[in-house]
């Protein structure tokens, strides 16, 4: 190593000699700490931060004071019921940025353009059959999540803390049993990436019944144990003894095939997120990961016939970030945002076997959930 | 150190604020998926450690410690301007929250160097506790400004965003105002005022040569001598060493914690750290550096020992927090200490960016292969490994550093 040659001492700051002894930084002149100039200065700068941002948050929380009860009054009107005698309905979270922004709404199967009916309830997720629902949103300060069970009036019978953001959720096609995943993503300092809980649900109770994470998992036979195993998109098979969900770990995702009682999990396949089961229980349809590489994340939507385990791509040719909900046993519908990533999304339908291409069933709602038996 | 302390504080309040809602942020407001939340963690935490030998290199090479410390707080501030006015457009939030850890990278260094330049050599250990402890202060009081404006304001990400930036400026202002800067000796006289900014610029237009030969001697720094015993040291416990957010984890399912609870690990951990960080400094001051910085790390293998032997009950919790916020307060700032002692003063800056990146790497690698273990074997034996790896390296660590008497004990006159 070379000694440097010494430096020009700049007249801007004095320099403090390193002190070897706990003496008191002499021969700086007016040493910076000392000018009155300076901290004035300070105090200047101090008091116009602290009444900046005092100002700022004040009148934030005065106009969010003014917003709250416009969208809290959004539902107006006759409640609507998910009676099956009223016929097939179609629900979702509306996105346009007007009232409707985040409640429930339906609208009949029939007419899906008509004007929509609004619940009383506001989600960020949502899904129910067998006239019980699950509707996970963010509490009204939007500082932590809760999960709403809610019976075929939306009537809230049940809330559940959420540990994270609602990603999805799922009821049994009989109401009985229902599951919701969330992102749990840690402080800054504690965890790189994310990871998810997923929780299973007493529909009847409104309450928590077991973590998936509880599950033994095999692969194989073999027992599966990964610090960094999360499951997401569960869903249920008809008679809601058993469900699939999406099982990753090491960069892969898998899908597993469940039983709720014995709390087992057995991996069936790979590449497959957020499954959806038809309701004959014979086939999935998953979003399949096909980017590679960088680049942002892809996923196209496919279908699985679980007898065969043969997969075919559905007509959707677009990148589907969604677990599908199918309507009857030829249908599917989801979410596409318009423009990503704008906050409006819309829904659109599919048919499974690939004889038309998608279109629109919904404009500007997403989460979309089939009420009632489709024709 | 104080002062320096004070800029921590404001930054990290204003940095932790931000980062406490950025999942909400990212996934509700610009909707991301959880899986480029992910990807952007990693690239935005490589991004730190990568500017941070740039900071070094020029705040050495110019002298100008605190303009590039200053470069740094500023573009972070900047920053959080900036997440307000692009408001929900995807790339520009991305583009600058990547470039507010650019500031964090490059700040990082020159205010280690900074706070060993401002402290005498019988205080080095103090000077660094104290610094820590204000700044694990502003990373404890941030979120709960944050969150307490989200509650009274829901959904205003752009109040957040507002005091952040006003929580910035006054750590910047701290910095500007009191904190003192060092000239020495140094490579190429500058005699002319230039905002550190341009220099960095003109740093990077300079003869090939002259960089080359900067980063030799500071490549040099670990071909011998008591700073390279101190490297190889440290490395080799950061090797054994298991990442917070995996002990945690164990923790947290060996105690049969609820996930809600999370956070509350990294709390009580960090409200440990904050007390004892500046006392401990003073002890490491007192009876040797080298003695705490080992007696840390064999707390650390207590917190194995008791997380592997753990039950669940407030007990077992406390116990492993405890000894894991003392860990803390007994190796992170001692270490810097430690290195400011050995390192000259012109390479103060590269010298302690250099140890910081060979750490956080082998701690990286460490993390990577206690999940491989962990897969393998289960966390039970993956722990034990980690536990007996650790005392292997504490003891080859007491040897490299015993014979070095440049780190023996410094006695008070």
């Amino acid at each position: 190593m070379t000694r440097r040659p010494p430096a020009v001492i700049r007249d801007q700051a004095p320099p403090v000699t390193t002190r070897s002894d706990p003496r008191p930084a002499s021969g700086a002149s007016p040493g910076p700490v000392a000018s009155r100039g300076r901290l004035v200065a300070f105090a200047l700068v101090f008091v116009l931060a602290v009444g900046t941002a005092v100002g700022y948050s004040i009148r934030a929380a005065r106009q969010a004071a003014t917003t709250r009860p416009a969208a809290s009054a959004a539902a107006d009107g006759p409640p609507v019921r998910l009676d099956p005698a009223a016929g097939p309905h179609l629900g979702f979270v509306g996105t346009d940025l007007d009232r409707s922004y985040g409640t429930l709404a339906l609208v009949p199967a029939g007419t899906p353009e008509a004007e929509p009916r609004l619940s009383q309830l506001n989600c960020q997720v949502v899904h129910a059959a067998g006239g019980r629902g699950l509707c996970l949103a963010p509490e009204r300060e939007l500082i932590a999540y809760q999960a709403t069970v809610f019976d075929d009036g939306f009537r809230a019978v049940g809330r559940i803390p959420l540990t994270g953001l609602p990603s999805r959720t799922r009821v049994a096609p009989g109401g009985e049993i229902g599951a919701m995943t969330v992102f749990v993503s840690g402080h800054s300092y504690a965890i790189a990436g994310f990871s998810t809980a997923t929780t299973l649900v007493d529909m009847a109770r409104g309450r928590t019944i077991a973590n998936l994470e509880d599950f033994t998992v095999t692969s194989g036979g073999r027992r599966l144990e990964a610090p960094d195993v999360n499951f997401w998109g569960v869903t249920f098979t008809p008679d809601a003894k058993g469900f699939y969900a999406t099982l990753g770990t090491g960069g892969e995702t898998y899908l597993v095939k469940g039983d709720v009682a014995r709390r087992t999990a057995e991996v069936v396949r790979t590449n497959v997120e957020c499954p959806s089961l038809s309701p004959d229980g014979t086939r999935i349809v998953f979003k399949k990961r096909v980017d590679r590489g960088l680049g942002p994340v892809q996923w196209r939507l496919h279908l699985l016939d679980l007898a065969t385990l043969e997969e075919t791509p559905l007509a959707e040719t677009r990148n589907v970030d969604d677990q599908v909900e199918w309507l009857d046993d030829r249908w599917v519908a989801y979410g596409v945002p318009r423009d990503p990533p704008s906050a409006v999304t819309d829904t659109w339908v599919v048919p499974v076997d690939g004889s038309e291409t998608p279109r629109v069933l919904v404009s500007g709602g997403r989460s979309p959930v089939a009420v009632g038996q489709w024709p | 150190m104080v002062f320096l302390g004070l800029t921590s504080l404001f930054t990290d309040i204003s940095a932790e604020m931000v980062n406490a809602v950025l999942p909400l942020y990212l996934t509700y407001e610009l909707r991301w998926t959880p899986l480029q939340f992910g990807l952007f963690d990693g690239i935005y935490q490589a991004m730190a450690a990568l500017f941070r030998s740039v900071g070094a290199a020029v705040a050495d090479r110019r002298r100008r410690y605190k303009e590039v410390a200053a470069v740094g707080y500023t573009v972070s501030a900047l920053c959080k301007l900036g997440l307000l006015a692009v408001g929900n457009a995807w790339a520009a939030s991305t583009a600058i929250l990547f470039l507010d850890r650019t500031g964090k990278g490059i700040r990082t260094a020159p205010r280690d160097a900074l706070i060993s330049f401002g402290a005498g050599r019988d205080q080095l250990a103090w000077a660094f506790g104290v610094h820590r402890t204000l700044d694990t202060a502003g990373v404890l009081i941030g979120p709960l400004i944050a969150f307490a404006l989200l509650t009274a304001a829901p959904g205003s990400f752009d109040a957040v965003f507002v005091t952040s930036f006003c929580a910035a400026v006054i750590g910047l202002a701290v910095l500007g105002l009191f904190v003192q800067n060092h000239g020495g000796p140094g490579l190429a006289p500058n005699p002319s005022k230039r905002d550190a900014a341009s220099d960095s610029v003109r740093t990077g237009r300079r003869s090939r040569t002259e960089r080359v030969a900067s980063r030799r001697a500071v490549l040099d720094l670990l071909a011998a001598g008591p700073f390279r015993s101190l490297a190889v040291a440290a490395g080799l416990l950061a090797l054994a060493t298991v990442g917070d957010n995996l002990l945690y984890l164990t923790l947290q399912r060996r105690l049969e914690l609820r996930t809600g609870f999370f956070p509350l690990l990294f709390v009580g951990t960090a409200a440990v750290y904050l007390v004892l960080a500046a006392p401990v400094g003073r002890l490491a001051d007192r009876v040797g550096r080298m003695k705490v910085l080992v007696g840390g790390y064999a707390m650390l293998a207590g917190v194995y020992a008791v997380v592997l032997r753990v039950e669940p009950g407030p007990v077992w919790l406390m116990a492993s927090l405890g000894l894991f916020g003392a860990y803390y307060a007994a190796t992170d700032g001692v270490l810097m200490a430690m290195a400011s002692s050995l390192l000259p003063e012109g390479l103060r800056s590269s010298g302690l960016a250099l140890l910081t990146t060979a750490v956080a790497l082998c701690r990286a690698v460490a993390s990577v292969m206690f999940g491989g273990l962990w897969s393998w074997q289960g966390s039970s034996a993956a722990l034990g490994w980690y536990l007996a790896a650790l005392v292997a390296a504490v003891a080859v660590a007491v040897r490299l550093l015993g014979r070095r008497p440049e780190l023996a004990p410094v006695r008070r006159p």
